[in-house]
């Protein structure tokens, strides 16, 4: 309970995010080339980069209020990583209502894109987990602008390195999406529980690490 | 009975180290807790209210000790430091939100008569705040519960004079009713002239004195004279002596008077002046615990 409380702290701290989600969700039209693959691609990528916010606004002075409120360390930590899922959620609802948008303007199209939205919300869960752990390993930076460049990089390594494996492995893709297609109830149930998963352990690993830590 | 017991406190950094800090503080007084920029104040502030995890020692408030129980032993501390610690793109109503959210004994009626009393406006970002609305903010989010101990870390550092009064008589009624004390680390050692029942002195990490005031003020007194008339015994009783081209000042101790004639004056020393023969001037060596 204590720590969906602190998920609202961040969200109060963070309202404009939902406000730059919304600008990467008309964006995204841009992106829907010959599947909504791309265009949910650059939503998911718009929820990893907006849900570092928190991490990026924290100063350390901000430690006699935020840190000093009655609860663990553990609640803080699963109430930010909480915050990652909601600020996800957030993003394929968005990419739902892109997809309606998409399916009204394209009547032609009739693309699966349900189970889509689930698998990407799996990836992304992998992916914001696996950075929130990587933001607690290494703690608060001296550099400000080193910090700010570390924490940006899973979101562009998520993105870019997907385009960029899809269109060095051009050939290889039909095939592979065909496969996906064929066994897509699996696929997405597999990587929505790898997400969970995910998302589990990291909290639990960054809660032991900053239990070691000040709070400071 | 002692509110806050502080046992031991050791923290070791890359270039400081926090060494066997011990003191208490009784339920209904206020401690000053004194010393140089880098002596160790925030090091110790920041172990006593669990921000930093003490390499040896332990600390409790009400007889709990963070580690037993971290939400109830946060509930009873109100933390004021010297710079806004508030999230800077919160307004005042997040903030009460977050407070009515997360303290079972946040008094959400008090807090708003402070908030009006005080003119703070609602819908503007706390980062837009001058240093006083600031400060204001954080004593209306300390107060407006029910805590028992009070830590400010040189929270009255440039308030103006009108301010710092409010600020001290809101401290006096904190601890009139005997079951609440301030632990108050300051530069400003007017503000504890006024208020504070204790001194702590530190220094190097190291608590130099730790005495009730009234006793610290009558154990010293102020020598001030010409160095020539001063014979080598006196010299050795003396306490962080500044030298001029004729003239010193000491500090010395009350019982050791003897010998100091009308060739010398005596007063009764400020605690900014037992700070700074104790500390600056290298008095370490007389210090007492």
């Amino acid at each position: 309970m204590r720590a969906i409380k602190f998920t609202i702290i961040d969200m109060l701290r963070c309202k404009i995010t939902l406000f730059i989600l919304l600008v990467f969700s008309v964006i995204a039209f841009f992106f829907i080339r010959e599947s909504l693959f791309f265009g949910f691609l650059y939503l998911c990528f718009g929820g990893i980069i907006a849900s570092i916010q928190p991490f990026a606004q924290e100063q350390q002075a901000e430690s006699g209020f935020i840190n000093m409120l009655p609860a663990t360390k553990g609640d803080r930590i699963l109430g930010r990583y909480l915050f990652g899922l909601f600020l996800l959620l957030f993003s394929m609802v968005l990419a739902s209502l892109v997809a309606i948008v998409y399916g009204v303007i394209h009547p032609a199209s009739h693309e699966n894109w349900s189970l889509l939205i689930i698998g990407f919300l799996g990836g992304g869960l992998i992916m914001i987990s696996l950075q929130y752990l990587l933001f607690y390993v290494l703690g608060k930076m001296k550099s400000q602008q080193f910090q700010g460049f570390i924490m940006m990089l899973p979101g562009f390594i998520f993105f870019f390195g997907i385009n960029f494996l899809m269109e060095e492995y051009r050939e290889l893709v039909p095939a592979i999406a065909a496969w996906i297609s064929s066994h897509m109830n699996l696929f997405v149930l597999l990587l929505l529980l790898a997400g969970f998963v995910t998302f589990g352990v990291c909290s639990f690993v960054s809660t032991l690490i900053a239990n070691r830590r000040d709070s400071l | 009975m002692s509110l806050l017991e502080v046992k031991n406190l050791s923290k070791s950094y890359n270039n400081f180290t926090l060494q066997d800090v011990s003191f208490s503080l009784p339920k209904g007084y206020v401690m000053g807790y004194v010393g140089q920029n880098g002596a160790g104040k925030t090091t110790t502030i920041n172990l006593i209210t669990g921000l930093s995890q003490a390499a040896h020692g332990m600390c409790t408030i009400d007889g709990i000790c963070y580690q037993d129980n971290p939400r109830k032993y946060k509930e009873m501390i109100g933390f004021i430091g010297d710079e806004s610690y508030l999230p800077q793109e919160c307004k005042v109503s997040d903030i009460r939100f977050i407070l009515k959210s997360m303290y079972t004994s946040f008094q959400l009626e008090y807090f708003n008569q402070m908030i009006q009393k005080w003119e703070l406006p609602e819908n503007q970002k706390i980062v837009s705040f001058s240093r006083g609305m600031k400060v204001k903010l954080m004593f209306a989010s300390a107060l407006a519960r029910n805590t028992r101990l009070l830590i400010l870390d040189e929270a009255t550092n440039g308030l103006d004079p009108v301010m710092r009064a409010e600020i001290l008589e809101l401290l006096q009624n904190y601890i009139e009713d005997g079951e609440h004390s301030i632990f108050f680390s300051t530069h400003m050692l007017n503000d504890l002239e006024q208020i504070a029942d204790y001194i702590a002195f530190i220094d190097h990490g190291q608590i130099l004195l730790n005495k009730p005031k009234d006793d610290l003020l009558e154990s010293y007194v102020l020598v001030r004279g010409d160095s020539l008339d001063l014979t080598p015994t006196m010299k050795q009783k003396l306490i962080g002596i500044t030298s001029g081209e004729f003239n010193f000042e000491a500090l010395l101790d009350s019982d050791e008077t003897m010998g100091f004639d009308s060739r010398f004056v005596m007063e009764k020393p400020t605690i900014d002046q037992i700070m700074i023969h104790q500390i600056k001037n290298g008095g370490a060596a007389h210090a007492c615990n």
